[in-house]
This record gives structure tokens, sequence and C-alpha cells, in this order.
């Protein structure tokens, strides 16, 4: 088939093709400057839509891993607050032992009497240790301190949890119920606090009966509570763990999530940059011949 | 019988004029390569009738003398079924390059994926109860949950707004295209004037070859604004008028173009489709309710509605006011809805308080409420979301490859009506030697004969002289 040639032809073909060219330069000149395949949805819908999944996850992460620092630091104040409340226990028992004795006689009775109620007074206070403003030990009545220093005994606050989001739908204690399995509310209920008056009440009295319970009945009953507090303080530490376990799994899942997202939206600058040489190149030559082509006609040979 | 003797002379005069005619025709040509909508013109030459001869004083005939050439008329070289195949590719190039440049508006709005888009502040929004899940009782906390939760209501108004404003962009463009006095009713005007003209120049017999191509030029431009029908005019008795064609466009039945006359009072109607194919057809579609630009809005209201359920049915469900709040209706073309807002309860800045954001449920559950809903994230929400912009993309995606095909296949035609009715340089250059070439042999005729006649007039019969 033959078909005429007309000068206007040679014109629109030139002009397309020309256009075309240099919108496809144009296209991968973007990516390279941008750093970005992908700058709108129609470059890439499922990309996009994937992409956008990521960021989601990974706004998810960041959260996730604020959530664990703030759990992590109430654990460090709680630990230590535990810890200074083991010393105290550890001098109360010291105390005791030695009272049981009843070497020193009364003034010495009342003096041991005296430094268990200033150790009542210190555990209180550690119990009502706080992070970022908060009081750890007061179950969900976080603004108020859990027990009155230099006051009553009785516990202010409740059983309640606080727990941090870890995980998608995984959420973690991170406060122990310490009023409730160690310290108690004085007033008769038999943990620490209720002891260690009642161990201060027994020295005052000098009684032979005082005297048996506080080798008998009180040794027994601050043993069970230092028992009670070892178990919390190991609850603690497990919690910790469960933490920092967290953490580094969140650091692993961040990096994935972070990997294929670029993998996703970022421009292969290598290929990039020979597509835009080769596209150039191809740009050049498109030029060249047809400006060879529109300038050749029969005029160029009559005389 | 016997022959003038001044037949030469008259068969070269005839060929004189007839390779001037042609000379000229090729330079109308020449000087019209660039001209959009020329077709090239070509001098039709025909022999004129021959003289019959026959042997002196007998009425026998023996031969036949041609007397010359004589041009016949002058044809316009044009293909008119290559017209109407790229007039139908012109008006489909008009709808999708239309719709790939306002869909493509539609896009940019969006700002996906980014830092800046709705998916990006729906995150810093579910992180925020998150923070207030860790610090239940601060106020801070409480006002980063309603900053947050206002920016993603803005969010949503923002796409809505701008996606309204590509329909009522769209709307008054149409509404332009249509008026009185617009493009359309200027280019109907002027076919019902070149109707006039060629109709009158056919009647006296002559062929008006440029006026047929400004007309065929108009109905090119026309056919990019819808589908474009072409009939001859009809006369009182039914009988086609000669050069004459009714227009009518898109699906209004009734044509623009009568005759002479184009449509008084000017209107255009279409039927309740709509316009068809073609600009018009696309604008109209993309403003109306129930086109995708509706679609879309309509989509970005349903999401909006499903994260204040999820939020509202949450914190009301622990006995705290609704947060987030949704205007009743359904989006209205071209006039923006926000489809979000907060609720004056939460907002300070509308009397409400922070106090009012509600994190633990009750005694005992600190941050029960505030987990709960951060744990909302990734929810049918913002999946509904996503997939919003995925069938954007992909629709989008779609429309510029139809575009680029149709291009190309309205490329291909123009190329075929070029092929058949455009000028050739070439062309015309060796027709130009071959009819000066011819010019010059009849002049070389002419002398001969006139010296040959020269001789017998005034040499004849002058002995020695």
């Amino acid at each position: 088939m033959t078909i005429r040639i007309t000068g206007s032809m040679t014109h629109r073909a030139l002009l397309d093709n020309l256009n075309a060219s240099s919108s496809r330069l144009n296209t991968t000149f973007d990516r390279l400057s941008s750093g970005r395949q992908i700058t709108k949805p129609s470059d890439d819908p499922y990309g996009v839509t994937r992409a956008m999944q990521l960021r989601s996850e990974l706004s998810q992460v960041a959260q996730h891993q604020r959530n664990v620092s703030d759990g992590q630091g109430w654990q460090t104040v709680t630990d230590s607050s535990l810890t200074d409340i083991a010393d105290a226990v550890r001098r109360a028992r010291t105390l005791l032992v030695g009272a049981g004795n009843d070497v020193g006689g009364p003034s010495a009775r009342e003096a041991v009497a005296a430094e268990i109620d200033q150790l009542v007074e210190s555990i209180k206070t550690s119990a009502n240790a706080s992070f970022a403003g908060a009081h750890v030990f007061a179950g969900a009545q976080t603004m108020t301190p859990p027990y009155v220093v230099d006051g009553t005994d009785a516990y202010a606050g409740d059983a309640g949890a606080i727990t941090r989001t870890i995980g998608p739908g995984i959420d973690v204690r991170v406060n122990v119920d310490l009023a409730g399995s160690v310290l108690g509310s004085g007033g008769g209920d038999g943990l620490l606090l209720d002891t260690l008056r009642t161990i201060s009440t027994h020295l005052r009295g000098g009684t032979a009966a005082d005297a048996d319970a506080l080798r008998g009945a009180d040794l027994q009953a601050m043993d069970a509570s230092i028992d009670a507090l070892s178990a919390l303080r190991a609850e603690v530490g497990a919690a910790a763990n469960r933490l920092d376990g967290a953490a580094s799994r969140l650091a692993e899942i961040e990096e994935n999530a972070l990997g294929q997202r670029s993998r996703i939206e970022d421009a292969d600058i290598a290929a990039s940059m020979l597509d835009y040489s080769s596209q150039q190149t191809a740009f050049q030559a498109a030029l060249q011949s047809g400006a060879k082509i529109m300038q050749t006609s029969l005029l160029d040979f009559l005389r | 019988m016997s022959i003038s003797s001044f037949t030469g002379l008259e068969t070269a005069r005839r060929g004189l004029l007839a390779h001037q005619r042609a000379l000229e025709v090729a330079g109308h040509n020449i000087a019209n390569q660039a001209t959009p909508g020329y077709s090239r013109q070509r001098v039709s030459l025909q022999a004129s009738p021959a003289l019959a001869v026959g042997p002196m004083g007998s009425a026998s005939v023996i031969a036949q003398l041609g007397t010359g050439v004589d041009v016949n008329g002058i044809e316009r070289i044009r293909d008119r079924f290559a017209d109407v195949q790229y007039r139908a590719q012109a008006s489909r190039l008009g709808d999708v390059s239309t719709r790939t440049q306002l869909l493509g508006q539609v896009e940019l709005a969006f700002s996906e994926p980014g830092d800046n888009g709705l998916n990006a502040a729906l995150g810093r929004m579910w992180s925020a109860w998150s923070d207030l899940a860790n610090d239940p009782t601060s106020s801070p906390a409480r006002r980063v949950v309603l900053d947050t939760t206002k920016a993603v209501a803005d969010r949503y108004a923002e796409l809505d707004a701008q996606l309204a404003l590509v329909q009522s962009q769209a709307q008054e463009e149409y509404d332009a295209l249509v008026a009185d006095g617009g493009p359309i009713h200027g280019i109907v005007t002027e076919i019902a004037d070149l109707n006039e003209a060629i109709g009158a120049s056919l009647a006296r017999g002559d062929a008006p070859n440029d006026l047929l191509d400004q007309r065929d030029l108009l109905l090119d431009r026309l056919s990019e604004f819808g589908q474009v029908q072409v009939q001859a005019t009809l006369d009182v008795h039914g009988q086609p008028v000669a050069g004459k064609v009714d227009v009518l466009l898109g699906t209004d039945p009734t044509p623009l173009v009568s005759g002479d006359v184009a449509r008084e009072p000017w209107s255009v109607a279409f039927a309740p489709g709509g316009p068809g194919v073609g600009k018009l057809g696309a604008l109209a579609d993309l403003a109306s309710a129930g086109g995708p630009i509706d679609a879309y809005r309509q989509e970005i209201a349903a999401s909006a509605s499903a994260l204040a359920s999820t939020i509202n049915a949450v914190h009301q469900g622990a006995g705290g006011p609704a947060v987030l709040v949704v205007p009743p209706g359904s989006p209205v073309p071209g006039v923006a809805r926000p489809p979000l807002q907060v609720d004056a309860a939460i907002d300070p800045a509308a009397g409400g308080s922070l106090a009012a954001l509600v994190a633990g449920s009750g005694p005992g559950q600190g941050n029960d409420v505030a987990t709960a809903i951060a744990d909302l994230r990734g929810g049918a929400a913002d999946e509904a979301y996503r997939k919003l912009v995925g069938q954007v993309g992909s629709e989008i995606a779609q429309a510029q490859r139809t575009e680029s095909s149709v291009r190309s296949l309205a490329g291909a035609l123009q190329d075929r009506r070029d092929s058949v009715a455009g000028v050739s340089t070439d062309e015309e250059m060796a027709d130009l030697i071959r009819f000066q070439r011819g010019y010059e042999a009849s002049a070389r005729v002419l002398s001969a004969v006139d010296e040959m006649l020269d001789r017998l007039i005034n040499r004849t019969g002058r002995v020695g002289l």
C-alpha cells in the first residue's frame, strides 16, 4: 500500500513524537529530583494503598514504642521503691529478732519501737513514689497519694490496673498491687503495716505475752510479708523483661516496615539515571532526524 | 469539410490558457499548504471537442482533428468518509481528555502517599488517644486529642471542598460552552452563513472549494464538543438542497443549523442521559449527581460517618458525649459540605470543655476507654479511605491510558485525511515544472503557427521579393 506523504503529516508525526519523548524524559526527571517513584495515586494504585498501610503501621509502631518506654519508666520507679521498702523491712526484721531476746530492757525496747514507727513512715513515703506526676502504687487513683505520711495507715487508692498497649490488642499491666498484697491498710488486716504497728505495740507493752508474740506470731507475720514482697518484686521483674522484649520486637517491625515502604515509594536512583540518559539520547536523535527531514525537499534540487 | 487556417492559433491559445490556469492552481495549493483544513485542488482538463476532417470537396470523414484542451473545472480532493471517521474520534478525544484533566486535579487533592494526607492525620489522631491512655488525667493530652481530631475533620472538609470545586468548575465550563454567544453558538452561526454562501454559489454553477473547506473545518471543531451529525437540508418538497447541510450535536434531537438559519432563540437541549460523547458529555457527567466525582464524595462521606460512629460508640458507651458529628443529608454537586465536625461539647472554643473527654469508664478503670479508641486504628474507617484512594488512582490511570490510545487513533485518522487531501510540496513542484514546460511548448506552437501564417499571408504570391 502506498500512501501520499504530505508535509503536514511529517510535521504532525514529528511534533507528536517529540512530545511523547519529552514527556517520558520529564517523568524520569521528576522521579530523580524528588527521589520518589510514586507521587500520586495513578502512578501505581495498588502500590499507593500498600504504602498508606505501611505508613499507618509505622505510626502505630512508633506509638507502641512510646508506650513501652513509658511502661519501662513506670517499672523503674516501681522497682526502686520496692527495693527501698525491702531494705526497710529487712532492718525491721533484724530489730525484731534482736528485740525478741529482750537484752536491753524497757528503754532499749522503747528505742526499737520508735525506730519501727519511723520505718513505717519511711515505707509509706516509698509507697507514695510517682512517675511523671502519677502515683505508681495507687491503682487507678493516680492523682492521690496512696498513704498519708505521719497520719493514718489507711490506703487511699484502689485496686485498679494501669495498662500500656504494646501491640495491636496487646495490653500489659505495668503497676502492681502493693497495698493489697503487702502493705495493707493497717487496722488489723494482718499485712505489713499492721504487723509493724503490732510489733511496736508489743515492744512497748513488755508483758510476757507480748514477748511471746514478738518471738512467735509477729515473726511469722513478718516473714509472710517478706515473702509477699519478694513475690511482688519477681512480678515486677517479669513485667520489665516482657517490656524489654516488646521494645526489641517493635524495633525489628519498624525496620521491616521502613524497608518495605522504601521499596514501594522510593525511586531506584541508579535505574532512573540509566533511563534518563537513554531517553535523552532518544530525544536528541528524534530532534536531529526531524530537523533533517523537515528541511529536505525538491526545491533543494531544482535550479 | 474544410478547417479554418486559424485553427492552430486557437489550439495553441487554449493550451496556453489551460497551462496558465493549472500553474495558478498549483500556486494556490502551495500558498495554502499550511492552512488548517485546506484540501488540495486540481485543475480538471479535458480535450476540446474534435472537428471531423475529410478530403477537400467530399462529404466523407476520414479523421477527427483535436482542437486543444478545455479547463473543465477545479476539483477539490477530499475523502468524505475519512472526515466522518475523524469527527467521531475527535468527539471521543474531547471526552477522554477533559476527563483526564479534571480527574487529575481530583487525585492531586488527596496528597497521598505523603505526610500531609488524611492517612497521616488519622495516624496522629489515634496516637493522641494512645497518649491520653498513658496519662488519663492529663489536660495537655486532652488538648492534643482535640487538636488532632479537629485536624482530621479539617482534612475531610478540605478533600470534599476540592472535589466540589472541580464539580463547579466543570459546570461553569459547560455553561460557558453552551451559552448564547459562546463558542458553540459562534461556530453554528458561521456554519449557517457558509451554508447560504455555498448554496448560492452552487446555484450559479460555481464550485466554492475554499468555502467548503472552511465549513468542514468548523464541523471538525464542533465535533470536539459532541458527536456531530450532518444531513442534507431538505426543501419544502422534501428534496435535498445542493450545498446546504443541517447539523445536529450530541443527543439534541433537532438541528442546530437548518440550511441558512441557526437555531433562534439560542438554546441547546439534550436527552435526559446527557449530551453523549464529547467534551460536553464529559463535563456534564463530572458535574452531575451520579457522576464519578459525586461517587467519590459519597465514599468520603461514608468513611467519615464510619469513623464518627465507631469512635462515638465507644465514647458514649462510657457515658461521654459524642466526639464527632456528621451533618445530615448528602453531598450536593458543586457545594462543599464538611463530612465531619468536632462536637461542641468537647471543644472549649465552642462552649464545651476538655474535661468532657472520657479516658476511663469508672473507678478501677483508668484508661480503658482511651485504649479502646486507640485500638480502632486500622479499622473500618481507615480501610474505607485507603480503598477509595486505590480506586481513584486506578480509575485515573485507566483514563490516562484511554486518552493516549484515543489520541493516537485520532492522529492516524488525521494522517489518512492528509494523505488524500494534504498538499505535498514536492508534488506541486513537479507539477509546476510540467505546466511550465507545457506553457512554453504551447507558446512555441503559437509562434510556429504564427510564422506559418505570416509566410502564407505576407510572403505568398510575391515572387522574387
